[in-house]
């Protein structure tokens, strides 16, 4: 072939084409760019989640080549010198960290972490770089008492310079901070936190009572002659085990990398099955416009066919044509996702802290991979989507394709084989299922949602023919509108295929939020006894686990009203690889004032057993997901070596994602020695008011620190609150997956009203009148959105058992009921069927309002 | 019945202006088969689409049994072609959508008077344009004869007072051109229709009963 000529023809006769189709090119265009950019959106917010949190991580980790860390508990400071003796050791600092209130700027707080300013030498990362850049830095770091230094940003945000001094309380302890160097993040560190505070780690102590304790110790290591230090960790591991405190874990820091994910769990689930839904929708989008926009020149091609272009080159035009349009349309969608990306993460952050770790992002990070990714996606799926009626059009003669008529009237469809595809792909979710529940690969079920949502797409078209059998109103423009929806399922079946997707995800997700915020306000109404609750406000604001000021339970005891107190601790750790959460309280208080909703026990009294012994009593999704039941044993960590504990009794519990191990305080510490709160749970005289000790209690805690004290319906909100926000982001990329299902729906439509410009002038010259014209069309669009919003619908409750009874139980193990929310899906499809002719409007319109000689003149 | 006075229509694109008709004034009585030929480009379509309600003059009048279709609005418009008015073009333009027998019919539906009268009369219609057997058929499955024949009876269901035909055989070989034009009038003389044709064929123009002859938009007497 000649591809010069080719070349020619296809930038010449594509780019009139474009040109000519002014409305249908933007259109196809916008969908190119929108599918493209819900791609971008959501693979930005998951990157910069990720990349802010690993960021987080190195700068408290720092990069070290071997590192030890308590888990839960800190570590004693003599392990330092154990370490420093190894002989394969180089190098080796310690550091303790916090997070304090600041009274004075409400809401506000210090991730504050002690280092060793002189012993951390080739250790150095940029939090000391930048404050310390001279050995005089270091001296008056250690030498000034209490001396920090601030992020700049926080510095400005709180109007602080340096010279000035701030006041910092953790654990019931206060401490006069004086700020002597701002930090300057460092660009491989963006995305770090900006509430990071650093000091020496003997003012840390000091301050806040941490006298001989540690968080972690990290090491560099002696290479050996090849350079390589693995065989110098291994043997400094081996050496120090026997050593080391059972609830210290020791060894080379990227095993952390693996532990960021299972830590992000819930939140990144989330946007990863929002991602896919958005590719998959996207992808739609993309598909459609392509193909649809090959179909309608078919005729065009008849002709240079005739004119004697080969067949190869027939493709090369129509795929070629469909990519360059795809390269203008993905770099459009680049910019709208990053846009979008950059609206999302505000609501991102404030979930990811309130769940899961102190995070505040800032600005989003762009990987260039993934938008890489995403325009790729783009391409691709337009290339395929071109490629396939690209070459069914080059195989038909050109005399076939030249003959009157409607070219896409004499499309084949390939119809047959879609609803065998979507019974296969049935199978594949019944399939992928099995594996996450049974199998134990928890992301097949990721898989399984992906396989039901796509059999309801290649379901479409059938659903559309099925539709259009039921003998329509008995009006004119609905009688057109079935016929012409039927023989414009080319386009439709794509955008109903689209819509049911949207519409099925945003049904599945609608029925398990609201299900699980039902199952857990339930649980709330019916587990959560106390009338007051307190607790450190950092631990709300940031996510952290600070211990509360042990006054604040004396206090509480030796207020008027107050019957009982219920202290909790609350510590996080890995157990068996998965993290949880190690809590204690009094069991005796909590028998009577707040029992326990048991699923499972040991034959006798599950608290009695706590109380006597080693027991202990867990939570379902931490039975679920180590596949425990009543009398296994667990081994527990603790600082005074490994306890095993026997599972007295499983509970129904929804405060903690990754699951509770529940102690009762005299065990916890005994086998801990931990003797910290994190809150308390009060239990008034029949008669006080929750109202009036509450304030009582604000004004006894008010000089002690910042406190937040609760109600019991207040608790409860805030539980929803915090709630509703993890579901925030699920909102909103439940909004974009609609409206570019809606979009989809005007483009197909516009599409074809440009395509059938003669057909309409023909009706209007029997005589149809503009209304008729504009009633044809919305009820088209009608027919498409009965089409695509009832199996959405069906589709929608399937996504809903999957999403419930697959993924939250192979991943958490929660037990979610079922709650049908009959008003927000009334809404959904009501909301959809008014979208779908919302979007009609426009190209219903223009059709009505085309001068009938002009119409009749279009070829 | 159908009567025109210095019709003038002109075309803006951008810079150019086409001025397709520069004055046309005919009368047409009832019952006539007019022929209008002329060179390509001299205006034939812009006049038939004119007399047809279908395009607005830029100046001049046109009365059709009265109705002054110059001042009228597009529901006006709309109406009279619904009632009075019968269309046949050069490619057919049948919907794709429809069976033959639906387009036949259309007419009557967009008016909303399909009923048991109407598809008898759209069966006599289909067997006296021999496409009886053809009636469940989408128009891909006709041959271009069929297609025009088809056109033809749906022009003419709604027992119009004209019949409008713009190059009814420009597509078509000389044998069916002949039958198409033999059923145009036929039909209509036996209906009582008076027709328009457009056409390029000496044949057609000697079938007719006056011949308007069209030069760069005016009539050539
Ligand atoms: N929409 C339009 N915009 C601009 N010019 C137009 C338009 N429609 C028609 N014309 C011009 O008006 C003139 C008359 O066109 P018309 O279609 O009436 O010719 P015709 O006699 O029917 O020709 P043919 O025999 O080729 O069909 C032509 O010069 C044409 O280019
Ligand atoms: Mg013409």
């Amino acid at each position: 072939m000649n591809w010069f000529l080719t070349l020619r023809i296809f930038l010449a006769h594509g780019g009139r084409d474009f040109l000519r189709h002014k409305t249908l090119s933007l259109l196809n265009l916008t969908a190119l760019a929108v599918g493209v950019a819900a791609i971008v959106a959501i693979q930005t917010v998951n990157e910069t989640a990720l990349r802010s949190f690993r960021a987080s991580l190195d700068l408290v980790a720092g990069r070290p080549d071997f590192t030890v860390e308590g888990q839960g508990f800190r570590l004693p400071e003599k392990l330092i010198t154990l370490l420093r003796q190894d002989p394969a050791v180089r190098e080796v600092t310690p550091t303790v960290q916090l997070v304090a209130s600041l009274p004075a700027y409400r809401g506000e707080f210090l991730h504050l972490i002690g280092v060793d300013p002189f012993s951390n030498g080739e250790l150095v990362t940029y939090r000391l770089e930048d404050a310390l850049r001279t050995p005089t830095d270091a001296i008056a770091f250690v030498s000034e008492p209490n001396t920090i230094a601030l992020t700049r940003p926080l510095a400005d945000r709180l109007h602080l310079k340096p010279g000035d001094t701030i006041r910092a309380i953790s654990g019931g302890h206060e401490a006069n901070l004086r700020i002597r160097f701002l930090l300057e993040p460092s660009p491989d560190l963006i995305g770090a936190d900006d509430h990071l505070a650093i000091a020496d780690i003997a003012t840390v102590q000091s301050s806040f009572g941490l006298g001989g304790q540690i968080d972690r110790i990290e090491a560099l290591l002696l290479p050996d002659a090849s350079g390589n230090i693995t065989s110098a960790r291994t043997q400094l591991l081996s050496r120090l085990t026997p050593h080391l405190p059972s609830h210290a874990r020791a060894g080379p820091p990227e095993r952390r990398g693996n532990e960021i994910e299972k830590m992000l769990g819930a939140f990144q689930l989330n946007l990863t099955a929002l991602s896919l839904i958005a590719l998959v929708v996207g992808m739609f989008l993309v598909t459609n416009t392509v193909a649809a926009n090959v179909v309608r020149r078919r005729a065009e091609l008849g002709l240079l066919r005739a004119l004697g272009l080969d067949r190869r080159s027939v493709i090369f035009l129509l795929v070629g044509e469909s990519l360059l349009l795809a390269i203008v349309g993905s770099t459009l969608g680049i910019f709208l996702g990053l846009h979008v990306a950059r609206a999302l993460l505000q609501s991102v952050s404030s979930t990811i802290t309130s769940h899961y770790v102190l995070l505040s992002m800032r600005d989003i990070i762009v990987s260039p991979w993934s938008l890489a990714g995403a325009g790729l996606a783009g391409l691709l799926a337009a290339g395929l989507a071109a490629w396939w009626p690209a070459r069914e059009a080059s195989l038909v003669p050109p005399v076939d394709a030249l003959q009157s008529g409607n070219a896409a009237d004499r499309a084949s469809s390939p119809r047959s084989l879609a609803p065998l595809a979507a019974v296969i792909l049935f199978f594949f979710t019944l399939f992928f299922s099995a594996t996450a529940l049974y199998g134990h690969i928890p992301r097949t079920g990721f898989l399984a949602a992906l396989s039901i949502l796509l059999a309801a797409a290649f379901l479409a078209p059938t659903v559309g023919r099925l539709l259009a059998r039921f003998p329509s109103l008995p009006f004119p423009s609905a009688i057109l509108a079935r016929s012409a929806f039927v023989r414009g399922l080319h386009r439709h079946g794509m955008a109903a295929a689209a819509l049911s997707v949207a519409v099925a995800m945003a049904i599945g997700v609608t029925i398990m939020v609201h299900s699980f915020r039902a199952t857990v306000d339930q649980w709330i109404g019916e587990n959560i006894k106390a009338d007051l609750f307190i607790a450190p406000s950092t631990n709300i604001i940031a996510g952290a686990l600070e211990p509360l000021d042990p006054e604040a339970e004396t206090l509480a005891l030796a207020t008027p009203g107050v019957r009982a107190v219920g202290s909790y601790r609350e510590v996080r750790l890995f157990l068996n690889g998965l993290p949880a959460k190690l809590a204690a309280c009094k069991l005796d208080i909590l028998r009577i004032y707040n029992p326990l909703t048991f699923l499972y026990s040991l034959p006798g009294d599950p608290y009695e057993l706590c109380l006597k012994g080693d027991f202990a009593i867990v939570s379902e999704n931490f039975a679920r997901r180590r596949q425990l039941k009543p009398g296994d044993t667990i081994s527990l960590p603790t600082p005074t070596g490994l306890r095993p504990l026997q599972v007295a009794a499983v509970f129904r519990d929804y405060t903690s994602e990754s699951g509770l191990l529940l102690l009762d305080r005299s065990a916890y510490q005994r086998l801990t020695g931990d003797l910290g709160l994190t809150s308390l749970a009060i239990h008034l005289e029949p008669g006080s008011s929750a109202q009036a000790v509450g304030d009582v209690m604000r004004e006894k805690l008010r000089p002690r620190g910042e406190f937040l004290i609760y109600s019991q319906a207040g608790l409860r909100e805030e539980a929803l609150r915090i709630f509703d926000r993890s579901f925030a982001v699920t909102a909103l990329l439940r909004t974009l997956a609609i409206a570019v299902a809606a979009l989809g729906v005007t483009l197909s439509l516009t599409a074809l009203g440009v395509e059938r410009t003669r057909e309409i002038g023909i009706l209007r010259a029997t005589g149809a009148s503009r209304g008729q014209i504009l009633r044809t069309i919305m009820a088209e669009s009608a027919y498409l959105g009965v089409t695509g919003i009832s199996l959405g619908l069906v589709t929608g409750f399937a996504v809903a058992l999957i999403l419930m009874q697959v993924i939250n139980r192979a991943f958490f193990g929660w037990t979610i009921d079922w709650h049908t929310p009959y008003p927000s899906l009334f809404l959904i499809v009501v909301g959809m069927m008014f979208a779908c002719l919302l979007a009609s409007l426009p190209p219903a319109w223009r059709a009505s309002r085309l001068p009938p000689a002009d119409a009749l003149r279009s070829e | 019945m159908l009567e025109t006075r210095d019709l003038h229509k002109s075309y803006q694109t951008g810079e150019a202006r086409v001025d397709a008709l520069r004055g046309i004034t005919l009368k047409i009585l009832p019952g006539e088969i007019i022929a209008i030929t002329g060179p390509s480009g001299c205006g034939k379509s812009t006049l038939l689409h004119i007399l047809g309600a279908l395009d607005t003059p830029s100046s001049g009048q046109i009365y059709l049994e009265g109705h002054p279709l110059h001042s009228l609005d597009d529901d006006k418009l709309t109406a009279l072609r619904r009632l009075k008015l019968g269309f046949v073009f050069q490619f057919f333009h049948l919907l794709p959508t429809l069976t033959v027998e639906e387009n036949v019919l259309l007419p009557l539906l967009l008016s909303g008077r399909v009923n048991a009268a109407a598809r008898e009369r759209a069966h006599n219609l289909l067997t006296s344009v021999s496409l009886a057997d053809r009636s469940h058929h989408r128009p891909h499955q006709l041959s271009g004869g069929q297609l025009q024949r088809a056109a033809i009876a749906r022009a003419l269901i709604h027992q119009p007072s004209i019949l409008l035909a713009d190059e009814p055989t420009g597509n078509l070989d000389s044998a069916s051109s002949t039958a198409v034009i033999d059923l145009i009038t036929s039909l209509a003389r036996q209906e009582k229709t008076t027709v328009v044709i457009v056409t390029h064929s000496e044949k057609v123009a000697a079938a007719a009963s006056r011949r308007i002859s069209l030069v760069d938009g005016r009539i050539q007497s």
